[in-house]
């Protein structure tokens, strides 16, 4: 750390991450149990713990990053979604089914559905806002500006894309809806910028999502095949078979393994393009993620979920983010002393879409 | 005594070397361009690992660092501002098992007893449409019978007969479906299905008018609609406990519960007494429900003895699965029996019911 005597100016960032795996293990123990005592209900306390943890263990520039989000904010977000989003939703849809002539009522539910795939983007774009505005470092908090709806449609855009492409578009609408985050993400009053042009991709990102195609190719094949073989197509009825189904989970368990091998690199090869990607004032970012990183990290959290009956699925997913925290360079200093405050405390409540519709996926 | 700490005042992200005094009332924190005082009541301790950090609520941005030691730690002891934690986090945990243990007095004490109110002040007419929707979506899986429109004409004086007498509030009708199972099943809205299985397992058409008295207590009684909304309301409930299993699915899983009415003992009961009522009422003989039951029971154990898969244990007719007090239930309609003053169907009516499937 380069630091004056009082402490402002320039300020090396090297990123690092110093979570036990033993601490994870022992938060994933006793938040289950208070997740399963409270009817489920500890579990926006349980995801505060985590982060408070977290962000706790991750320091920039040996100062570490501070999650201020409590429970009860999640748990209010989520009541708000459920009453005021989720519970309409799924009323119109089964009032449309049950009280309307079908062809109103097909319109009213697929009317329903786009609406549901738009807030799939919203919600995930509000849950990003809540998180930055909750963390801080050095006494400053993140921020994401931008309009969640704008977002949302946006991402519902690039999703028809993407399937009228036969997936084509996936990676590219990746790399858009990040730079669309970022362009608008600050660090108190001092923007983050995200630069797609294509002088910046300089990744092999769409040569190694060919590799990650053949492999899911190769998946379904596998998948079809063993369906065949086991006469699952000749005879529906045999999926009550519990031997069969038991064949075809394991044969498919055994192809998964051999698919992290070929989406791994397509995978590390987004999380270097998207760190590069990234810049805050005068700090580059750069990842060293590699394909090998992704493979070792799969087969090892796989170990350690088995081997912990389950406990220790946040263990794993630490483990993912503490790899790319040390995989993680950062060039370029910041002069601490001109950056502000940011400018909104951000939503009183948190994420409750995302609970809602299910798509938090994991910390 | 002065302690040496780091502050960071929450407007700028520089950090400020600063000394920190600790007093009765509080904290000092004094440095370059910092001078500010931190009252007891306001302080709160952010982090513990690695060092102390504590906040203040009047400065929310705002952080003060100070290492570990014998001199920190006696002082931060006697603010009470270490421990104050722990108890507030055993009063959270004990607050959501309670929470907990309400939601679960919702769902399996509330909802029921909402369900039977709701119903009842559901309009009929909304009750009507949701039973001819959910009906059409049945008959989606269970195919109507293509020409059972004789059997429909020839039943239709033995279903006036029993409308007149139940009175059960809706135009009962009665729709002949393809379906092994001996099984018949009352929609909301007073659409009664009745599988072909049915109408071959029972021996004559004093049965018949028994099994549809049955059901037709079910409509006067909106069974359907009471299990409808404990059904959606347990649905949404899990949802809000166990946090979204996504709305695609919870529609679909919704749909399936509403497919599939199941209805309670209770309510089997009811409809049990008011069908022994509505058979008396029409001169039929309320014995002939229990030999209905004897021939529904014969039907399972014949398909009991094969039985090669789990699954086909799903298809033991629905009157059966969900009635475990079959016997007492026999027992309470035979003790009910009548001399009949009435005959339900001629001979030739009940032939042609018998061929409503073909």
């Amino acid at each position: 750390m380069t630091m004056s005597a009082e402490g402002g100016g320039a300020v090396a960032l090297n990123v690092e991450n110093k979570s036990s795996i033993g601490q994870f293990l022992w938060i994933g123990f006793y938040s289950s149990i208070f997740t399963l005592l409270t009817l489920t209900l500890f579990r926006f306390w349980a995801r505060t713990i985590v982060r408070r943890r977290l962000w706790a263990d991750t320091t920039i520039g040996s100062e570490p990053l501070e999650y201020t989000g409590r429970g009860m904010e999640l748990f209010i977000g989520f009541l708000i979604a459920i009453f005021t989003v989720m519970l309409p939703l799924v009323c119109a849809i089964l009032a449309a089914q049950f009280l309307l002539d079908p062809i109103p009522a097909a319109i009213v539910i697929t009317v329903a559905y786009l609406l549901i795939y738009v807030l799939i983007g919203v919600a995930l774009f509000l849950a990003r806002r809540y998180q930055l505005s909750r963390t801080m470092w050095r006494g400053v908090r993140f921020e994401q500006q931008g309009s969640a709806w704008s977002y949302g449609l946006t991402a519902f855009g690039y999703g028809l894309l993407t399937v009228v492409t036969f997936g084509w578009f996936a990676p590219a609408m990746r790399l858009r809806l990040e730079r669309r985050l970022w362009n608008k993400a600050f660090f108190g009053d001092l923007p983050f910028a995200y630069d797609n042009s294509p002088a910046a991709r300089t990744e092999p990102v769409y040569l190694s999502y060919i590799l990650a195609i053949v492999g899911v190719f190769l998946f379904y094949g596998l998948m079809f095949g063993a369906m065949y073989v086991l006469g699952l197509f000749a005879d529906p009825t045999a999926m009550a078979d519990v031997e069969k189904v038991a064949q075809l989970y394991a044969i498919l368990f055994g192809g998964a393994f051999v698919l992290i091998f070929f989406v791994a690199w397509h995978e590390a090869t987004m999380i270097r393009q998207i760190t590069k990607s990234i810049s805050l004032g005068g700090v580059a970012m750069r990842s060293k993620f590699s394909a090998w990183d992704i493979i070792q990290l799969a087969f090892t959290n796989l170990l350690l979920v088995i081997f912990t009956l389950g406990f220790g699925a946040l263990a794993a997913q630490m483990r993912v983010w503490r790899k790319v925290c040390r995989r993680m360079e950062v060039d370029g200093t910041l002069d601490l002393a001109r950056i502000h405050q940011a400018a909104s405390r951000g939503p009183k409540s948190g994420e409750g879409m995302v609970d809602a519709f299910d798509i938090s996926g994991g910390v | 005594m002065a302690l040496r700490g780091r502050f960071h005042d929450g407007e700028t992200a520089t950090e400020h070397l600063v000394e920190v005094t600790f007093d009765a009332d509080g904290v000092e924190i004094v440095g370059a361009g910092v001078r500010t005082y931190w009252r007891r009541q306001d302080l709160q301790l952010i982090d513990r690992a690695g060092g102390w950090r504590l906040g203040a609520s009047t400065a929310p941005d705002a952080r003060l660092m100070l290492a570990k030691s014998a001199e920190t730690d006696a002082a931060l002891r006697s603010l009470g501002v270490v421990g104050r934690d722990a108890l507030r986090g055993g009063m959270l945990v004990g607050g959501l098992i309670v929470a907990g243990l309400a939601l679960a007095g919702l769902v399996f004490v509330a909802i029921p007893l909402a369900a039977e109110p709701l119903a009842r002040m559901t309009p009929r007419d909304v009750e009507a449409r949701l039973g001819d929707n959910l009906g059409k979506q049945v008959n989606v899986f269970m195919r109507p019978c293509p020409s059972a429109r004789a059997a429909n004409d020839a039943l239709a004086p033995l279903l006036e007969r029993l409308e007149t007498s139940a009175a059960p509030g809706f135009d009962v009708q009665v729709t002949f479906v393809r379906a092994k199972v001996p099984n018949a099943f009352a929609m909301p809205g007073g659409r009664v299905m009745v599988t072909s299985g049915l109408v071959e397992t029972l021996d004559d058409p004093e049965q018949l008018a028994a099994v549809l008295a049955h059901e037709i207590g079910h409509v006067a009684a909106r069974d359907g609609m009471v299990a409808l909304y404990r059904n959606a309301g347990l649905g949404i409930l899990l949802e809000i406990v166990t946090g979204g299993s996504g709305v695609a699915q919870q529609v679909v899983l919704l749909g399936g519960q509403l497919a599939e009415l199941r209805y309670t003992r209770g309510q089997e009961e009811r409809a049990d007494v008011s069908a022994i009522a509505t058979m008396r009422a029409s001169g039929y003989d309320p014995a002939a429900l229990a030999r209905a039951f004897e021939a529904l029971k014969a039907f399972k154990s014949d398909e009991d003895r094969p039985a090669p898969s789990r699954l086909r244990e799903l298809n033991i007719p629905e009157w059966l699965q969900s009635h475990p007090g079959i016997d007492r239930r026999i027992a309470r309609a035979r003790a009910a029996a009548t001399p009949a003053t009435a005959v339900p169907l001629d001979p030739e009516a009940w032939r042609i019911v018998k061929r409503a499937c073909g």
